[in-house]
């Protein structure tokens, strides 16, 4: 076999959607304190809350761009919470793969509720609310973690590209 | 430094990419594992359509399953095959290939006016099936070049969310197009099957020209240039002659050792995946042609969950406490699938699973564990061990020879399976003893690669010898058996059938004889007669005749 590495040709298209990785890699690699996440977190729940009444009542009967324009803001306070969790979770110290572990119980929970509708049948499934519980209670860990532990003290390895490079120049 | 830390920071040292890498590398998984999942829009609208089929053409259910298997065998076939090719043509090219092939038979399957002839829809059926083996060894392929050994784990969990997604989707299209809808002039009515052939072929259409456009056969043609380590071959490109890939591959012994595991995967995960829809019909008495029971949707759509949880668990685990290696977990998932499906087989057999409450709640449990334990060895199996062993030139025939084993597995189990069903007059114990015995064969499969791997070679052929004789002594004792219970169920059938002749041949005996006793009653001389011109046409003649026999009456001499 020939071992020899010679280089691919890479196309224009290819060499922007790199650019377009780089710049959102970059977006996440920053650290947020503790009040700008939970200033960035409520801004982002507050704005979800207003499109989601919005959609409800007044949108309603309203022209599809309206309606495209009220789903894209929906999906940009989603990247918004996102990015801010990651952030968090790197100034605590930690991967922001961890983001994962905070939604997916919780995802998985309200699957559970739509599939065998908890919500309808209330207290009388209690123990299928006390098992949904014992399964997010490490997310719900988390999130506190996320709202009131302390960052950690001086570089953690997730400081971001421009804090290192500035280092360097220093 | 505790060890834990340690090695948390040996394992990050090794894993640092360029810029960007990740997030690049994560779209192209996106789009590559999205048109995967797709794929499986258009094969597994087969068990949704399998009961109005059934309904309509008039279809048992070994006819079903029969079919089930030949699309197994097609595939199969079709692994080995394109997988080989994938290696010359490249992974991405043979998923572009294999989604336009999959979109054509699937409307032909929908639009055409044959399918109503078993031939002609089995035929169909094969075609695609062959087709749609295009998606497996082009997509492990592809990211085989876009990760190092000791990440294949964790992506194989998420290659099994891709195809969970996929049937996730198309369990919950289903009812939507099965219990009918309007979308603008478009109007679908309830129980049109054929539908499920016509409508998710639109989806695969439209994800196969976004992965056109964004997906890249190796991190070197996204700009990304000595980003991965391939242990196995790492000069440049992704492409080798068909010959080198089938020598390397066919005469590696780990292939074969995954392959017979995988043969196994297959029996349990098609068995419980294709019968599903009938188990719930013949067991726990659902109507699965038009209005699906929310428990059967709930449970449809909980398995491809739960799976995916298994899955990703199970490859993370491989690659961080095997160092990449996946046979001792998949060894322990086997022997724990075996012990489910075991339990469930005596459940049934003791007749707990049923059209009850509990009943149902058990048979929809059991059928969530199994794809829990079937689905956590398919993605290690299926997807990292091929890329393990092939490297990023030849794991699509790899992953060709292992894939297509699950398919002859899966086209066995159902055969077994469906003929067991028919003579035992649909007694599904028999499906869940046949699953456990599949299980168990998979993990002393990955025994036998353990006590190679360890260098214990006699160990590892006691295990092939114990194998292989139990092989011998099913086929010995299973098969007379079989033998005698068709005997008995086709003598029981031929009653059956002389028992309804007869009812027939009486109730045709009876309406001849009403039909006689209407015809000596007066007929009415004209259709448009009413019934007051008829009573006095008719009464007349009574009259008469009373007059008649009134004659002698007035005549004969009083007592």
């Amino acid at each position: 076999m020939n071992n020899a590495h010679v280089p691919a040709p890479v196309s224009p298209f290819q060499r922007m959607l790199k650019q377009l990785c780089i710049d959102v890699e970059t977006l996440f690699e920053c650290r947020s304190t503790r009040f700008e996440f939970a200033q960035d977190v409520f801004f982002a729940a507050a704005l979800f809350y207003v499109v989601h009444d919005a959609q409800n009542s007044w949108l309603i009967g309203k022209p599809w761009p309206l309606w495209v324009l009220s789903w894209l803001l929906f999906g940009w306070t989603v990247f918004w919470s996102i990015l801010h969790v990651v952030r968090r979770f790197h100034d605590l110290g930690r991967t922001g793969g961890m983001f994962w572990a905070v939604a997916v119980p919780f995802w998985a929970a309200g699957r559970m509720i739509d599939l065998f509708h908890l919500a309808e049948k209330g207290h009388a499934v209690w123990w299928a609310w006390g098992l949904l519980l014992l399964f997010c209670s490490w997310s719900i860990w988390l999130i506190v973690q996320l709202f009131f532990r302390r960052g950690t003290e001086g570089p953690n390895g997730y400081d971001g590209r421009d804090f290192y490079q500035q280092a360097e120049i220093r | 430094m505790t060890i834990a830390p340690k090695a948390k920071s040996e394992w990050k040292d090794a894993h640092v990419h360029p810029p960007g890498f990740r997030a690049r590398r994560g779209l192209n998984w996106f789009t590559v594992g999205l048109l995967y999942s797709m794929y499986y829009m258009c094969r597994y609208n087969f068990r949704f359509a399998g009961p109005g089929m059934r309904a309509e053409f008039l279809w048992d259910p070994q006819q079903i399953a029969d079919l089930a298997g030949w699309f197994s065998l097609a595939y199969g076939t079709g692994q080995l095959v394109n997988g080989l090719f994938s290696d010359r043509i490249g992974g991405r090219a043979t998923m572009l290939i294999g989604a336009i092939g999959s979109i054509i038979v699937n409307l032909v399957i929908g639009f055409s006016p044959w399918t109503s002839s078993f031939l002609a829809f089995a035929t169909l059926w094969m075609i695609n099936g062959y087709i749609q083996a295009c998606g497996a060894p082009g997509m492990v392929k592809t990211n085989a070049a876009w990760f190092n050994r000791e990440e294949r784990g964790v992506f194989s969990g998420i290659f099994g969310f891709m195809i969970q997604s996929g049937q996730t989707m198309i369990s919950l299209l289903v009812p939507v197009i099965l219990n009918g809808f309007t979308f603008l002039a478009f109007v679908v009515g309830p129980g049109q099957w054929r539908m499920l052939f016509t409508l998710p072929p639109i989806g695969v259409a439209l994800v196969a020209i976004a992965f056109y456009f964004i997906s890249s056969p190796s991190p070197d043609e996204a700009g990304y240039e000595k980003a991965i380590h391939d242990d196995v071959d790492n000069s440049a490109g992704t492409t080798v002659p068909i010959l080198e890939s089938f020598k390397f591959i066919f005469l590696n012994p780990l292939v074969w050792f995954y392959a017979v595991a995988y043969a196994c995967t297959g029996a349990v995960r098609h068995a419980s995946d294709q019968l599903a829809p009938l188990y719930f019909e013949d067991v726990l008495g659902f109507n699965m042609k038009t209005n699906l029971p929310e428990i059967a949707v709930g449970t449809l759509a909980l398995i491809p969950m739960v799976a995916v949880a298994g899955s990703v668990l199970s490859g993370w685990v491989s690659d961080r406490f095997f160092r990449g290696h996946r046979y001792p977990v998949a060894m322990f998932l086997y022997y724990m699938e075996s012990v489910v499906i075991a339990v469930a087989t005596v459940v049934m057999a003791n007749k707990f699973i049923g059209p009850s409450a509990g009943g149902i709640l058990l048979g929809c449990l059991f059928l969530v564990l199994i794809a829990i334990t079937a689905n956590s060895t398919h993605s290690i199996v299926g997807a990292a061990a091929p890329m393990d062993i092939g490297g990023k030139k030849m794991a699509g025939f790899a992953a060709g020879v292992i894939d297509s084993f699950q398919y002859y597995g899966a086209a066995i189990g159902l055969f077994v399976t469906g003929r067991l069903l028919r003579v035992s007059d649909g007694n599904y114990t028999y499906m869940f003893g046949i699953m456990t015995c599949f299980a168990f064969f998979g993990g002393c499969a990955m025994l036998a690669l353990l006590f190679r791997q360890q260098g214990r070679r006699a160990a590892s052929r006691a295990v092939i010898a114990g194998m292989a004789l139990l092989v011998v002594a099913a086929v010995g004792l299973g098969v007379p058996k079989y033998r005698a219970q068709k005997a008995a169920h086709e003598i029981k059938v031929a009653a059956e059938a002389a028992a309804q002749a007869e009812a027939e041949a009486t109730a045709a005996a009876e309406a001849e004889a009403k039909a006689a006793a209407e015809a000596a009653l007066p007929k009415r001389i004209a259709p448009a007669m009413d019934d007051d011109t008829f009573e006095k046409k008719a009464k007349p003649k009574a009259h008469k005749k009373s007059k008649k026999s009134k004659k002698p009456a007035a005549q004969a001499p009083a007592p």
